[in-house]
């Protein structure tokens, strides 16, 4: 079966009940071009007659449904919608890179943060300020490889971090350097002296925020009171519980 | 500018405005596409029924228009491809099987001399045997009316070779003519 429809098919579609008549005088077309393309002009334009009911019937139809039309959402017209213009059609492949290209951005970030999160908080727990409370509240594991030579309050169980009284602590994550104890929560305040690292303090009250850190009011073995930053504190009473608001800096440095 | 006046598709919205400019545009072409249709075609229901297809199938890619100067070729490329796709169907004899009682080819025109009537049979004698090329150009010159640019736009064929197809054409026509003439 080919493409087209042959001469016979069509001219039986055509022909359908022409009736034969008296031989026509269509001399003048043969003689005259002029003639035979007026005499194809009037007897073909004839064929544009169809029946008047069809017209109006169909006209109703699609102007119904022209009148149903909705507009399309504007996604679908992104790049596509004006008229006239090829240059569209780029502009359409120009948005949807985009999309995907930022959706390629952030699934990446997103997988290096997780990554990068991770590998923080577990390989080094004084790196950040609030890694020694996580990471040795949440993994015990990560408080070995601390290098700090004293016995660490949760390599020994039974030991004497964990017979402390409750507002008891010690000094620890300071690497044998020791702690100031100030006299105001804050970095800049003014240091009183200086508590050794291990050494038991006594907790004089409850969390303080300032300055980005987390900063305790105690007394140490002598009767000083001052304040020091939470993170080189460990409080065995409070440790299992897992921090109840980590501080700005250690949530700004994980997203970081 | 687009034929409806609209700007985008977001403008399609359905309003008096664009129904009315919907309403001539479909008042002006419906002749020339209806015309067109016939003579590819032959058979009237066939006719109709694909001229609807044509419309269907603007009204939808309407907005989509990226030429608005060439309105009437871009729809004539529309019927062309309808008519050519309907050929390719393997059911494409179903439609002249069904049209049992078809009218006259020039049923509907007041004219229906026997000698005009001779005339006719004859030309569409002739016509059945030009190439498809040949009818297609035919059919948009004279049942359609388009120009010769049009028809150039419709079969992406430069102006000059329309017109020496055209010429061809009817020269094939008025040559045929003249051999059943001369043995009468």
């Amino acid at each position: 079966m080919t493409g087209k429809h042959s001469p016979d098919e069509w001219r039986e579609a055509f022909d359908r009940g022409v009736p034969n008549g008296t031989p026509g005088g269509a001399s003048r077309i043969v003689d005259d071009s002029l003639a035979a393309t007026q005499f194809l002009t009037e007897e073909l334009r004839l064929l544009r007659q169809a029946p008047a009911s069809y017209q109006a019937q169909l006209k109703a139809h699609l102007i119904a449904r022209l009148a149903t039309a909705r507009p399309k959402p504007w996604w679908q017209r992104l790049g596509s919608g004006k008229v006239g213009r090829p240059l569209f059609t780029s502009i359409r492949w120009l948005a949807n890179g985009t999309a995907v290209l930022l959706l390629g951005v952030v699934l990446i970030s997103v997988v290096v943060l997780t990554v990068m999160a991770a590998s923080s908080l577990s390989r080094d727990p004084r790196q950040t300020s609030s890694g020694a409370f996580s990471a040795a509240s949440a993994s015990p594991s990560a408080a070995t490889a601390s290098p700090i030579p004293s016995p660490t309050p949760t390599l020994s169980p039974g030991g004497a971090p964990t017979a402390l009284p409750a507002n008891q602590g010690r000094v620890a994550n300071t690497e044998g350097a020791g702690v100031p104890l100030r006299s105001q929560p804050g970095w800049s305040s003014a240091s009183i002296t200086r508590i050794a690292e291990g050494a038991t303090i006594t907790l004089l009250g409850p969390k303080i925020e300032s300055e980005g850190t987390v900063w305790r009011h105690i007394a140490d073995e002598n009767g000083n009171e001052g304040w020091v930053a939470a993170q080189f504190l460990f409080v065995p009473s409070e440790s299992p519980k897992p921090m109840p608001s980590p501080t700005p800096t250690s949530a700004a440095g994980l997203v970081r | 500018m687009h034929p409806l006046g609209v700007q985008s598709v977001g403008d399609l919205a359905p309003n008096a405005e664009l129904i009315q400019s919907f309403g001539k545009l479909y008042d002006e072409l419906f002749p020339l596409i209806y015309g067109y249709v016939r003579l590819r075609v032959g058979d009237p229901e066939a006719t109709q029924d694909l001229t609807a297809q044509v419309f269907e199938r603007a009204l939808s890619r309407l907005a989509s228009v990226q030429h608005p100067e060439r309105i009437r070729a871009w729809l004539f490329t529309i019927a062309r491809n309808l008519v050519r796709g309907r050929y390719r169907r393997p059911d494409r004899f179903v439609g002249l099987a069904a049209a049992a009682e078809l009218k006259y080819l020039w049923a509907d025109s007041a004219e229906t001399v026997a000698l005009r009537r001779e005339d006719r049979r004859r030309l569409i004698e002739y016509l059945a045997r030009l190439t498809e090329r040949e009818r297609d150009v035919i059919g948009l010159r004279f049942a359609a009316g388009l120009t010769n640019r049009e028809i150039a736009q419709v079969l992406h064929l430069s102006e000059a070779n329309v017109g020496q197809i055209l010429h061809r054409a009817v020269r094939k026509l008025r040559q045929q003519f003249a051999e059943t003439e001369t043995p009468r």
